[in-house]
């Protein structure tokens, strides 16, 4: 039986985001024309309720068989239109979509050549849509246990979570004892509560929980497997073991911005100038530098944030506070001392941050506006020089104790543990989560999540909630007991194969083995994840990616590549569902 | 009697066929071999006439390259009455030039035993160094593309375009041919004979592993089809780029003189015998389409101009001229013409 | 009046980027005595819509180039480079200093902006025997115009050449072909003539064949590797040649040096092109030398006021002088010699000296006089 591809184009207008400079009109009616299309309409929201009934009736009226939208990236609604489609019993790998927003509408100025490629875009997608071949989706049994990395507090409380609702919970810190950076922390803003109280309840519960095994001194040193069955190596002391566990999370937390970056601030020469976190330690006893107490204390904000010199050019969002709570703690223990805090703009946008910021300037801290450029020695004291911006003149103030307040850097061993776990890093050289706003507790990894300042700079309370943010998505595989596999893998065709193995020297997940008998590479669809570096790297070409194979992308090349409406010189025939073998 | 034998490559198909070369030239009585040989320590193989069969220990008549079409050199040797019998292996596309170039200057060919081999297609020179480089030597690399005989060859576009265009690359015409396309490379490669008393004379029984299973024939000559009809497809695609270049005989002839001084493509050819000179078309045409699509103009060209397809285009519009075209070939893709 | 575009210029230096944070301001030298604020300056280019008027702003002749303004901020703009820029206004009107012009017209007429005869250039060196640099020399030792003209920098091109010498390194010179580098044409504002020595410059040394460059000054060495169009030369500061001799011990020192020694860094070897220990090292291989470090040191160093074509301008304040400050910090520092690597800071820094009447108690000497007296 010969298949004819049934094709509905339908084009998004996202509301003016798209319309305001592509012709929607224009592209919709071109469409229509395309060969195999049956139906073209555009839409203001297509992924609205309305949006995806007008597909929904179109294929049970119109009997489509294949379907294309026209809108954003896929990265936003493929799932929305996957499920749309999949509703009314249209094989969601029969869908196809056009990015006409991120890719044209949102990077071009509203013009005839932008229409132009949006209709490139479209036909290219039309064209990809004709080839496209319905796969099936198929689940693997998950391991219901899971992988903390870090014992700081955002380790600890998501696998406490996970721990609570009944799941195996391995926790592996580097060093000896849990608690992290938390850990060497005096007091908390915005309340003044010790840290230890708050702490000790955790590290307590976390030690002794009988679902969650505590490795200190231990880190991870192979990772394989996939979402639902991941196969973890850690050396623990100077054993080897391995578990197997279901979803991983990373809380590695960050490392302390290095002040001697900034050598003209004189950290590690000046015995006057220590940062904030020495400063925690320096506040749980006697506050004394060289054997006195200070009588002027100058606090320095944003030493390694917003720092584009230094490649730190994000704001670190706890200095702020931790400067004003310090502040204030000087004032408390030393109420003789003069205070000054030089800051660039003081960012206190959190619950009750505003109020603890003018309760520490009402305590009589006298807060400076400019950043200073340099601290010099004059006889047993060192002075620091600025520029009072409102002032509009460069002032020098004499100290006997500096405290500079250092952001949050990104752990060196980052790229290390990404390389593990395949993790991304964002630009910041943290890393990165699977979508800023909608998915940022997820990776780009499926079933590795992450939590606490490895992603980040963050405060205690926002490293919390995103730790159990955390702990509750790496639950939902655990919970559900199975996964739904990626069905858009590898295959080999025996044919073309003649063993030669490059595809399995740069397949990353371990995907490709050689067939002991065959002599011709096997692909494993549940550890394939379908990126494709086989396909490329095949000396004979027997690899293609299903739903990306050479001959679909090859349609969609040709059409964009000199702006031909899609020519099929055969009609495929329709194939059976696709089983990954 | 069977004129089609095979042997046993046991894993390492270059070895067995360097010890079947020392074999045949022993049963012919050769007093030379003409092959691609790797001498002093070049990254790249030439060809050199042979008189020490000692030396066939660095023959290797797969390698991936061909700096150029051996035809010419071959008709001058002919031509120069040169003391045979001599052995002479070759690609496709030379025994098409060099059956052009002896007729068109009547080279007696009878003292040669020509040996074609199944042509697994050839990279630019640039990317042979390279890949030589990446897989550590040349004889690495003839490996690695005898890993993919059974396949027909690796992806088509990663070698010289001319090869990507070649619907014959087995060789027609010739004394014995050895056959790779579609068969496993470790294990046999087929020797086929112009006729009985060929396998006689060279007593193809005692120094081959016998007589060919059908199998491996069958192999063979499927594997002969399906790269007729993959390269047809790659040489349609490659005119419909042509776009603007010239198109007719009249044409090329203005673009090549155009061209001078550089006349890089002419010297590469194996066939052109100062045609361009001579103001007629006719001429031109003649040469033309007498082609063996071997390419060397276009690598040879500073420009890289797809001549070969170019002059396939025209050719394809010559009245009445025919010769032995890489084109005509591909539809008989048999072993002999 | 003296009005010129402001929005071009903060497009062109990317004034948008800043942040108000002062730190060009807090850092710079000249804000301590003059009225030179770069962050105000900044925000006023910013803040003027169409026009900005130049007129009286004579503080932007008080800058001396040291860079400590670009090298503080956090943003990766450059203040010093907009300064620059708007002294270029007030070439372009001609609206300068008498003595700037006398030291264009000098460089442009003579090759030097000391208005000294340009065929006097290599009479420093008539009796030293030197080679005229010639294709296949190993190094072009450009003196630069100081050391060629100035009697006291002259001292330093003189030991300079013992040393090399010494060390047996194959070097030619170019006598009075030697052009002046542009370094502080360019720092005046006069980018057009700056451009035309440059290319005139490049040419000659592309017929030479010059593939490597030494010169005296941190100012010309500065200028052939940040400012010139890419030629293909590698140009070294004579320290770091030097310091490369040191270590391979090309270069031995036998004789005694039993001296206390502080090392000024000169703003365009140290802040401007990150080298603060080549210096130190060829000072810390001399036999008997103790070094010592003043505060200001490294990125920290306080400039001499001799950049930035501030060796032609008195500035605004000439009362207080920056060298004077450095020199009490050496004295601090207890140190007996102050070391420096710079023509313009030697000059300055005895200048100094003399003033504060420390001739006894302070001696201010170039490293390559040090390094040739401990031969």
């Amino acid at each position: 039986m010969t298949f004819t591809p049934r094709i509905g184009v339908y084009v998004c207008h996202c509301g003016i985001n798209i319309a305001a400079t592509v012709d929607v009109g224009a592209v919709t009616q071109w469409a229509a024309g395309l060969p195999g299309v049956v139906v073209s309409r555009d839409y203001t929201y297509m992924c609205s309720d309305p949006g995806q009934a007008l597909i929904q009736n179109d294929i049970r009226e119109l009997g489509l068989n294949r379907v294309v939208v026209a809108s954003c990236s896929p990265r936003m609604h493929e799932p929305t239109f996957r499920a749309a489609v999949s509703a009314v019993d249209l094989n969601p790998y029969c869908f196809e979509m056009a990015n006409i927003r991120e890719q044209c509408s949102w990077v071009h100025p509203a013009a005839e050549t932008t229409t132009q490629k949006a209709m490139h875009l479209v036909g290219s997608a039309v064209a990809k849509a004709a080839l496209l071949q319905p796969l099936e989706q198929r689940q693997a049994p998950t391991t219901p246990a899971a992988l903390v990395i870090g014992g700081g507090i955002a380790g600890m409380q998501a696998a406490l979570d996970i721990a609570d609702a009944g799941f195996e919970v391995t926790l592996v810190e580097r060093t000896s004892s849990l608690g992290g950076h938390v850990g060497l922390l005096h007091r908390t803003f915005p309340t003044l509560e010790p840290t230890a109280d708050l702490l000790g309840a955790i590290v307590e519960r976390a030690t002794h929980h009988e679902r969650l095994r505590v490795l200190t001194e231990a880190e991870v040193t192979a990772v394989g497997g996939f979402v639902g069955n991941f196969d973890v190596d850690i050396r623990h002391g100077h054993e080897e073991e391995k578990v197997k566990v279901g979803a991983i999370i990373v809380a590695s937390g960050f490392d302390v911005f290095d002040a001697r970056r900034r050598p003209e601030l004189g950290y590690g020469v000046y015995p006057e100038v220590i940062t904030t976190p020495e400063f925690e330690q320096l506040s749980q006893s006697e506050v004394k530098i060289n054997g006195r107490e200070p009588k002027n204390v100058v606090f320095i904000q944003c030493v390694g944030s917003r720092d584009q010199a230094l490649g730190h050019p994000y704001c670190s969002r706890v200095c702020c506070m931790v400067t004003a709570k310090q502040a204030r703690l000087v004032r408390e223990r030393l109420p003789n001392a003069r205070v000054t805090v030089f800051y660039m703009d003081v960012r206190a946008f959190g619950k009750g941050f505003e109020e603890f910021y003018d309760a520490t300037r009402q305590a009589g801290v006298l807060y400076r506006r400019g950043n200073p450029s340099e601290l010099i020695r004059r006889g047993d004291r060192v002075v620091v020089r600025a520029e009072d911006t409102l002032l509009g003149e460069p002032v020098e103030v004499e100290a006997d104790l500096v405290i500079l307040a250092v952001g949050m850097a990104p752990r060196a061993d980052t790229d290390a543990l990404a390389g593990l776990l395949k993790l991304a890093r964002s630009s910041d050289g943290f890393f990165m989560e699977a979508h800023p706003k909608l998915r940022p507790v997820d990776t780009a990894m499926a079933g590795i999540f992450l939590a606490g300042a490895c992603q980040g700079p963050k405060d205690i309370t926002e490293t919390i909630a995103q730790a159990r943010a955390a702990a509750a998505t790496a639950m939902i595989p655990l919970m559900r007991g199975e996964v739904t596999v990626e069905a858009a893998t590898s295959v080999v065709d025996e044919e073309l194969c003649a063993g030669c193995g490059q595809c399995a020297s740069i397949c990353t997940f371990g995907a490709l083995t050689l067939h002991p008998t065959k002599g011709v590479m096997v692909s494993n669809a549940v550890l394939c994840q379908g990126c494709g570096a086989c396909a490329t790297a095949c000396p004979s070409g027997a690899i293609n990616v299903r739903h990306f194979t050479f001959d679909q992308v090859m349609a969609q090349i040709n059409v964009v590549s000199d702006f031909r409406a899609p020519v099929f010189s055969a009609a495929p025939a329709e194939a059976e569902v696709a089983s990954p073998s | 009697m069977n004129t089609q034998w095979f042997l046993k490559t046991e894993g390492d198909a270059l070895a067995r066929v360097r010890a079947f070369l020392g074999a045949l030239w022993q049963s012919a009585s050769l007093r030379g071999m003409i092959v691609p040989v790797f001498s002093g320590g070049e990254r790249a193989p030439r060809v050199e006439l042979l008189t020490d069969a000692r030396r066939l220990t660095q023959a290797d008549p797969f390698a991936p390259l061909m700096l150029a079409n051996g035809a010419r050199d071959l008709a001058e040797r002919g031509r120069a009455g040169l003391q045979g019998p001599l052995g002479a292996v070759l690609r496709p596309c030379e025994i098409r030039a060099l059956a052009e170039v002896a007729r068109r200057r009547s080279v007696p060919l009878e003292s040669f035993l020509l040996v074609g081999v199944d042509c697994l297609a050839t990279f630019a020179p640039e990317v042979y160094e390279r890949r030589v480089r990446e897989v550590g030597s040349p004889e690495e690399l003839t490996r690695e593309a005898l890993l993919f005989a059974r396949q027909g060859g690796i992806l088509l576009y990663r070698n010289r375009p001319a090869c990507q265009r070649c619907g014959a690359p087995l060789p027609a015409a010739v004394d014995l041919c050895l056959g790779l396309h579609g068969l496993t490379a470790g294990e046999a490669i087929l020797v086929t004979a112009r006729d009985e008393p060929t396998c006689r004379r060279l007593r193809l029984e005692s120094i081959t592993d016998g007589g060919a299973p059908p199998e491996l024939i069958a192999q063979h000559e499927r594997m002969a089809a399906a790269l007729a009809a993959r390269r047809g497809r790659t040489r349609a695609r490659m005119e419909a780029d042509l776009g603007g270049l010239p198109a007719n005989v009249d044409e090329l002839i203005a673009h090549l003189r155009a061209c001078a001084p550089c006349r890089a493509c002419l010297e590469a050819c194996p066939i052109y015998d100062g045609e361009l000179e001579a103001a007629d078309a006719k001429v031109v045409a003649a040469w033309l389409a007498s082609c063996a699509g071997c390419g060397m103009c276009e690598q040879a060209c500073p420009s890289h101009l797809a001549l070969p397809a170019l002059i396939d285009r025209i050719r394809r519009d010559l009245p009445g001229l025919s010769g032995p075209s890489n084109s005509a070939s591909v539809e008989t893709h048999s072993c002999w013409l | 009046m003296l009005q010129i575009e402001a929005h071009p210029i903060t497009l062109q230096y990317d004034l948008f980027d800043c942040i108000q944070c002062g730190k060009c301001t807090g850092g710079c030298p000249m804000a301590m005595k003059t009225r030179l604020n770069p962050r105000s300056i900044i925000l006023r280019l910013l803040t003027a819509g169409d026009g900005f008027d130049l007129e009286g702003r004579e503080e932007l002749w008080d800058c001396t180039t040291c860079s400590t303004c670009s090298s503080r901020c956090p943003k990766k703009v450059n203040p010093m480079e907009t300064i620059i820029g708007l002294r270029g206004a007030f070439v372009e009107k001609g609206r300068v200093h008498p003595n700037v012009k006398t030291a264009l017209e000098s460089t442009f007429r003579q090759g030097n902006p000391l208005t000294m005869p340009r065929d006097q250039r290599g009479a420093w060196a008539k009796d030293l025997g030197l080679k005229e640099y010639a294709e296949g020399t190993e190094f072009l030792y450009y003196v630069g115009c100081t050391p060629s003209y100035d009697p006291r920098a002259q001292k330093v091109a003189r030991s300079l050449v013992t040393l090399l010498q010494k060390a047996g390194i194959d070097f030619g010179v170019l006598g009075n072909q030697e052009n002046c580098c542009g370094s502080e044409v360019r720092r005046l504002g006069e980018q057009g003539l700056f451009e035309m020595m440059a290319e005139e410059n490049t040419e000659t040394y592309k017929g030479l064949g010059v593939k490597k460059m030494l010169t005296t000054s941190p100012h010309c060495f500065n200028v052939y590797r940040n400012d010139y169009p890419k030629n293909g030369m590698a140009v070294q500061h004579y320290t770091q040649v030097l310091a490369g001799l040191v270590e391979e011990k090309r270069l031995e020192f036998s004789g005694k040096l039993e001296k206390t020694i502080t090392y000024h860094d000169p703003c365009y070897l140290g802040k401007h092109n990150g080298i603060f220990d080549e210096p130190r090292e060829v000072l810390a291989a001399i036999p008997g030398a103790t070094l010592v470090e003043m505060d200001r040191s490294r990125q920290k160093s306080l400039c001499c006021e001799g950049g930035g074509g501030r060796m032609w301008l008195e500035g605004t304040n000439p009362s207080v002088r920056l060298a004077q400050m450095r020199v009490k910090e050496a004295l601090e520092a207890g140190a007996q010699v102050l070391a420096t690597a710079c023509p313009f800071c030697l000059l300055t820094l005895d200048e100094a000296v003399k003033h504060l009447n420390a001739e006894d108690r302070l001696q201010v000497l170039d490293i390559a006089e040090l390094a040739a007296q401990a031969l």
